[in-house]
């Protein structure tokens, strides 16, 4: 590898921000780039707390004022916050000389941006697409929805090579916005073995507090949305029950909450299926090495470690 | 001289009045001895080269659906940013300045200026705050912000009238010194155009 590559990072979320997948992936992509000798800087959104400059793990973070514009709702704010994301990044990318080889784009959510700066400075685009709307929403149904696909199309086009985490996706990319088979990578994203090392003290206790000794546990992380297939697990459960004495721990949120819970409440299973909201790392890392089994239903991207 | 106009209406799309006026002032311009790139919205018509020399490169959405104004203009953005990076490039990096009306370009001015360090005249037709008066939706007040931004990292605001100048001042809490009447019926009409580009030309260098 050329050890002087510059890489210019956009992503909506990065750490602490965390609101789905695309923000430990970006966070570990930069600094393991970082720890082969790649100048990573990442463009992402503010967080309360969280300084608009810091250096992490050799990385560089540059966080912009993502709510600067009043916005009607949530994909006017996205362009919006490209808007803002793109002037920031252009001042920064003119700061250093335009010493940077490629910018690199996680999914819709920085297309604006990634597209104007790819002409204006004449770099590679790169793109990452984690998911896709038409995947997300089973079809498109709405203008939103149509148009967030459309900007989607847009962005592969103009992306130099498409990078997707799975075979899966890149058939369903290949798919959804025609591409050639030459610009789309497979790249499947790793698994950090190391940190589950120094875990193994309590475990008993750990487990303990989630399950019965005489339980298996069958555990789900994940947002609580449809594409993640979570309901599928969930529905699932009398059946498993049936031959396995198990306890379903459910860990993370979203909009589908709920909806989950009714259905846990009319099959009567609240003292067996567990919904644990977010947890901090150290709990879910012993929960992850105590689980008996780690279910992915994820109707897209079925090797992603996504949280 | 060489500089870039971008407007989102030009001859043969008009939407109001500012398509005749842009027409009129690039070849007034060219007569001038200033080589004039004008950057347009047009789905139909392809770009094009005027009898006076002005040229127009006329750019399309690729985003079709739109759940609103404020969308389309932000995803027609960056084609008018690969457009004008376009004619820079074309052009050794020698574009002196770029001359926006309206709001619906600012995004792409503030980009390029931050990029490749050319400055910016924002012209004034119309404000948001008298084209929807009183109404301070979401949608309104992002149009607002827009237009703010613009105020704020533009080199200079030419304004048509004493009444406008006022109204950018109060509004948006402009400098004075920033915003300068030129009224497009008075004789000196383009003599004073040229006489704000020499002064916004180099601008940026200066710092």
């Amino acid at each position: 590898m050329k050890d002087d590559l510059v890489v210019m990072m956009l992503s909506w979320e990065f750490p602490p921000r965390v609101i789905g997948g695309i923000s430990p992936h970006v966070y570990f992509l930069s600094k393991n780039l970082a720890k082969q000798g790649v100048k990573v800087y990442v463009v992402t959104c503010d967080f309360p707390g969280a300084p608009s400059h810091e250096v992490i793990d050799g990385v560089e973070v540059y966080r912009i004022d993502s709510y600067k514009n009043p916005a009607p709702d949530f994909a006017t704010w996205v362009y919006l916050m490209n808007l803002n994301m793109q002037k920031e990044t252009a001042a920064l990318t003119r700061k250093i000389e335009n010493k940077i080889d490629v910018f690199h784009a996680h999914d819709w959510l920085v297309a604006n941006a990634g597209i104007g700066l790819k002409h204006v400075f004449r770099k590679p685009l790169l793109v990452t697409m984690h998911s896709t709307e038409i995947g997300r929403r089973d079809g498109l149904h709405t203008s939103t929805e149509r148009m967030i696909h459309e900007t989607e199309a847009w962005l592969n086009y103009e992306a130099w090579r498409v990078i997707c985490c799975s075979e899966y996706m890149v058939s369903h990319v290949k798919w959804a916005f025609g591409l050639p088979n030459d610009k789309l990578v497979m790249v499947p994203n790793g698994v950090n073995t190391l940190c589950y090392n120094d875990i193994d003290c309590d475990l008993k206790d750990a487990r303990s507090k989630f399950a019965l000794p005489e339980e298996k546990i069958v555990l789900f992380v994940g947002r609580l949305v449809y594409e993640k297939g979570i309901h599928v697990l969930v529905n699932a459960a009398p059946k498993i029950l049936e031959k396995v004495n198990a306890k379903f721990i459910i860990v993370g949120s979203g909009y589908m909450k709920e909806q989950l819970l009714n259905i846990v409440r009319s099959m009567r299973l609240e003292h067996k299926v567990l919904f644990e909201g977010f947890l901090d790392e150290q709990t879910l890392l012993k929960l992850q090495k105590c689980a008996d089994v780690s279910v992915c239903p994820h109707f897209l991207n079925r090797s992603e470690s996504s949280h | 001289m060489r500089i870039i106009i971008f407007s989102w209406e030009y001859p043969p799309r008009v939407v109001g009045k500012l398509s005749e006026y842009v027409k009129a002032l690039s070849s007034q311009l060219a007569a001038n001895n200033v080589e004039v790139n004008v950057v347009t919205y047009d789905s139909t018509t392809g770009s094009s080269q005027e009898s006076t020399g002005v040229q127009i490169v006329r750019v399309s959405n690729p985003v079709r659906t739109h759940v609103g104004v404020l969308t389309w203009v932000l995803t027609l953005n960056p084609e008018v940013e690969r457009a004008a990076a376009n004619i820079y490039y074309k052009a050794n990096k020698q574009i002196d300045l770029i001359d926006v009306y309206d709001w619906h370009f600012i995004p792409a001015a503030v980009t390029l200026k931050n990029a490749l360090g050319i400055p910016f005249v924002y012209s004034v037709e119309s404000l948001e705050d008298h084209r929807s008066q009183a109404v301070n939706t979401p949608y309104n007040m992002a149009i607002k912000s827009i237009e703010w931004l613009g105020f704020y990292e533009a080199e200079k605001i030419s304004v048509k009238s004493e009444w406008m100048r006022d109204e950018v001042i109060r509004i948006y809490k402009v400098p004075e010194e920033k915003a300068v009447v030129i009224s497009p019926t008075s004789s000196s009409w383009i003599k004073e155009i040229l006489k704000l580009y020499s002064k916004v030309d180099g601008g940026l260098k200066d710092k």
